[in-house]
């Protein structure tokens, strides 16, 4: 906050020194980044964010005493306007989306060149609440192939329909010719792999997922 | 004489006895009119009790100490027999001990001792009043039968004498045989090789009956560990036998289905099915009753069997993750920092340096982005309420689009489950696969296919890289998976694409789980609907999941 201009105040947050040091020099080289802390644990880090009120947080994933992703939730949450920098070594699509969910401003991999680090920290600072990572789109990309989520059986298929059209249970075990308890089977099969807690729950994912045909009055 | 310090009750016992024989002979001695060399006989066999009885020295099992004390006994007793052949009893007790403790051969060993050592004494000056110079001879046979008495004592007594608590005792003499069993004979001791030798019991016990053997899954679906996956009938009979750990026998249509809980103790541990669609006669009641017979030997085993195969799967998830930590944590860390040095200089240098700076920078990140993927790798498992086609299908996307491989995915999947075994070991044959595809085949595509209807699966991996026509210098990858392979009872094979399509470049790894290969019977399974022909046919590139 010296003021000469307007400098990007970062606190960096990581349990490997070299690391911290290797990023400071980087931010130091920019010009226009001022490093006004270094924390290596969660705990200190909550502590330097009190006091040093910096406008961009650089954190690792992984902590020794807790999420970096968690601190990123809760720092986002207690100051609307900070920007957050999420660097991680872990290489699966979970922690960038993670990330994404806690209202991180950008996500970087440990094997990107530093500079990148600076330029999302220069981006989290300018657009705290615009998400960026280098394979963002892949990641999403990647997340509309999965397959398909749930898949019911055959049988379910029959007893989802049933469902939906509103049958009860012991209807629903006379006209597909089983005992009632297996009709129970089947729903209880089928609620969890829609993940619905009841029929209604169970029949607005069947619709949404369009697996039964939706059915005009 | 048992009880926790069981031989401490013996040494007071032992030392009892020794002090009797003593006085015993103390007494004859002294009435006999030789007091001072029964002081000392007295004297110096009490010394030899004490020290040989001694807790401490005289721990059970330490053979040689009855011989040293037969030795040191005989000695005494032998050299001062003229003044006292009343001691001579006492030379029972060694011999006793040494048959109670060690048993037979140091039986033999003690008694050859004390003869050999009261012959010596026997040379000694002859005793000017006339008395007998050795022990009268009747006493050898008495000596070496208390010693073989005591020795057949101990045979019987040992197997009520518990050394540790019999729990411990019984847990490792278990652990023992599964350590054992799993070095020796790795197939001897999983899941599914026991369930189908108990599968072809039943089908054997009766005729015509159809048998599956299920467990339930920690996500609580029941997964056929040998056999069909169940329809809704069977599924209802398990689940009824598995609440009431009972035999649960339903019949519709001409078909009869009856479920019987395999046990251990009281507990659950599968449910066998044995279903009927030729008339109930295979299932008669006393065909019934020697399934049950035979399930109720089998519990145990299985039921180790699956607890093993839990036990080793938990060892290997904590040892890959104490991996990926150790990874995470240590090299990978270090080798970023590395990096962020050389950006450091980078921006220092001329601009000729910078140039093979930056070279070694990209270097270094394509190392540090292995690494990630190799704690990627390390952590990655399976999700029981995710399918395992959507499992392997992320892992193959997020790993092949690192490498900039374009990667299609093509999957049918029953709602039916694998065991978990062997949905992890395929995960992990796939990794290997996917790993090699990266690594050296120099490829532009990718293609995941996963057929899964349990028991039966078929995955494939293929890419249109340089083929195996070199050889690879990962034949250990391929060793590697095979090796899983056969541990799920799964055929691999690896293969050039050009084998099947001429015009194809590339390799293809398939991964074949066909559980009916492995029986006899051909009545065993239904036949596969889809047949053999649409399972070798390659994909041409379809991308994502496609329902059943």
């Amino acid at each position: 906050m010296t003021g000469v201009q307007e400098q990007i105040t970062v606190l960096l947050v990581d349990d490997h020194q070299l690391i911290r040091e290797g990023l400071r020099r980087a931010f130091d080289r920019a010009g226009d980044v001022e490093v006004v802390g270094e924390a290596s644990t969660v705990a200190e880090a909550v502590d330097a964010l009190h006091r040093l009120a910096p406008r961009v947080l650089v954190t690792d994933v992984k902590l020794p005493d807790g999420d970096g992703i968690a601190l990123a939730e809760k720092a986002r949450k207690s100051t609307p306007a900070l920007g957050v920098v999420v660097l991680t070594m872990y290489a699966g699509d979970d922690k960038l989306f993670a990330a994404l969910d806690a209202g991180a401003s950008a996500f970087v991999g440990k094997d990107a060149p530093a500079e990148e680090v600076v330029a999302a920290a220069r981006h989290a600072a300018a657009n705290p609440r615009a998400f960026t990572a280098r394979d963002l789109a892949d990641a999403m990309q990647r997340r509309m192939n999965a397959p398909a989520g749930p898949k019911l059986s055959p049988r379910e298929r029959e007893v989802l329909e049933l469902l939906v059209d509103g049958l009860a249970i012991s209807q629903i075990a006379r006209r597909l010719y089983i005992s009632e308890s297996t009709a129970k089977t089947h729903v209880a099969n089928i609620y969890e792999k829609l993940g619905a807690g009841n029929r209604a729950q169970a029949v607005m994912a069947a619709v949404r997922l369009g697996l039964v045909e939706r059915h005009t009055e | 004489m048992r009880g926790k310090h069981w031989w401490r009750d013996r040494w007071v016992w032992a030392i009892v006895a020794r002090l009797l024989a003593i006085a015993f002979g103390t007494v004859l001695t002294v009435a006999a009119g030789h007091p001072r060399e029964a002081a000392a006989v007295a004297a110096l066999l009490v010394l030899i009790a004490v020290v040989g009885v001694l807790p401490g020295v005289a721990e059970p099992g330490r053979w040689w100490l009855p011989v040293a004390e037969s030795v040191a006994a005989a000695l005494v007793v032998g050299a001062l027999v003229p003044a006292g052949p009343a001691f001579v009893p006492y030379l029972l007790l060694p011999l006793v001990r040494a048959g109670l403790d060690s048993g037979l051969r140091a039986v033999a060993m003690s008694f050859c001792a004390t003869g050999a050592v009261l012959a010596l004494t026997a040379l000694a000056p002859a005793d000017t009043a006339g008395r007998p110079l050795t022990v009268p001879l009747y006493w050898l046979p008495v000596l070496a039968a208390a010693g073989a008495v005591a020795a057949w004592a101990r045979r019987v007594l040992r197997v009520e004498r518990p050394l540790v608590e019999p729990a411990y005792a019984d847990a490792h003499r278990l652990l023992s045989e599964l350590y054992l069993v799993a070095r020796h004979l790795s197939l001897g001791l999983d899941p599914h090789t026991l369930a189908t030798a108990l599968v072809e019991e039943l089908q054997g016990l009766a005729e015509g009956a159809r048998a599956t053997v299920l467990i339930r899954s920690a996500a609580g679906r029941f997964v056929p560990v040998v056999g069909e996956a169940p329809n809704p009938l069977t599924e209802s009979v398990v689940l009824d036998a598995w609440v009431a750990a009972d035999l649960v026998r339903r019949g519709r249509s001409g078909v009869t289905v009856l479920g019987l809980p395999v046990l251990m103790g009281e507990r659950v541990v599968a449910v066998v099915v044995l279903s009927d669609a030729t008339g109930a006669q295979s299932l008669s009641d006393e065909s019934v009753a020697a399934c049950r017979a035979a399930i109720a030997q089998a519990g145990p085993r299985l039921a180790s069997a699956l607890l093993f195969d839990d036990v080793r799967r938990l060892a290997t998830v904590d040892e890959r993750h104490r991996l990926a930590r150790e990874i995470h944590d240590g090299i990978a860390q270090d080798m970023a920092s590395v990096g962020y040095q050389i950006d450091d200089i980078a921006s220092d240098a001329t601009s000729e340096v910078a140039d093979r700076l930056h070279g070694l920078r990209e270097h270094l990140t394509t190392l540090v982005a292995e690494l990630r993927l190799s704690i990627f790798d390390l952590r990655a498992g399976v999700d029981e309420t995710v399918g395992l086609a959507r499992t392997l299908g992320d892992y193959v996307q997020r790993v092949g689009s690192q490498s900039g491989l374009v990667v299609h995915v093509s999957t049918d999947e029953s709602p039916h489950r694998l065991p978990l075994a062997t949905e992890v070991e395929l995960l992990r044959i796939v990794q290997e696969a996917v790993t090699n595809v990266r690594r050296h085949a120099g490829a532009a595509n990718l293609w995941l296919t996963v057929v899964v209807d349990p028991p039966r699966a078929r995955v494939t991996v293929a890419d249109d890289g340089r083929g195996l026509s070199a050889p690879r210098p990962d034949s250990v990858g391929i060793t590697g998976m095979k090796e899983r392979a056969t541990r799920i009872g799964a055929s691999l094979s690896v293969r050039n694409r050009s084998e099947i399509d001429p015009t194809a470049r590339g390799t293809v790894v398939e991964i074949l789980l066909e559980p009916s290969r492995g029986t006899t019977r051909s009545n065993l399974t239904v036949t596969d609907a889809r047949g053999s022909d649409d399972m070798t046919h390659l994909p041409g590139g379809s991308t994502g999941g496609e329902t059943t």
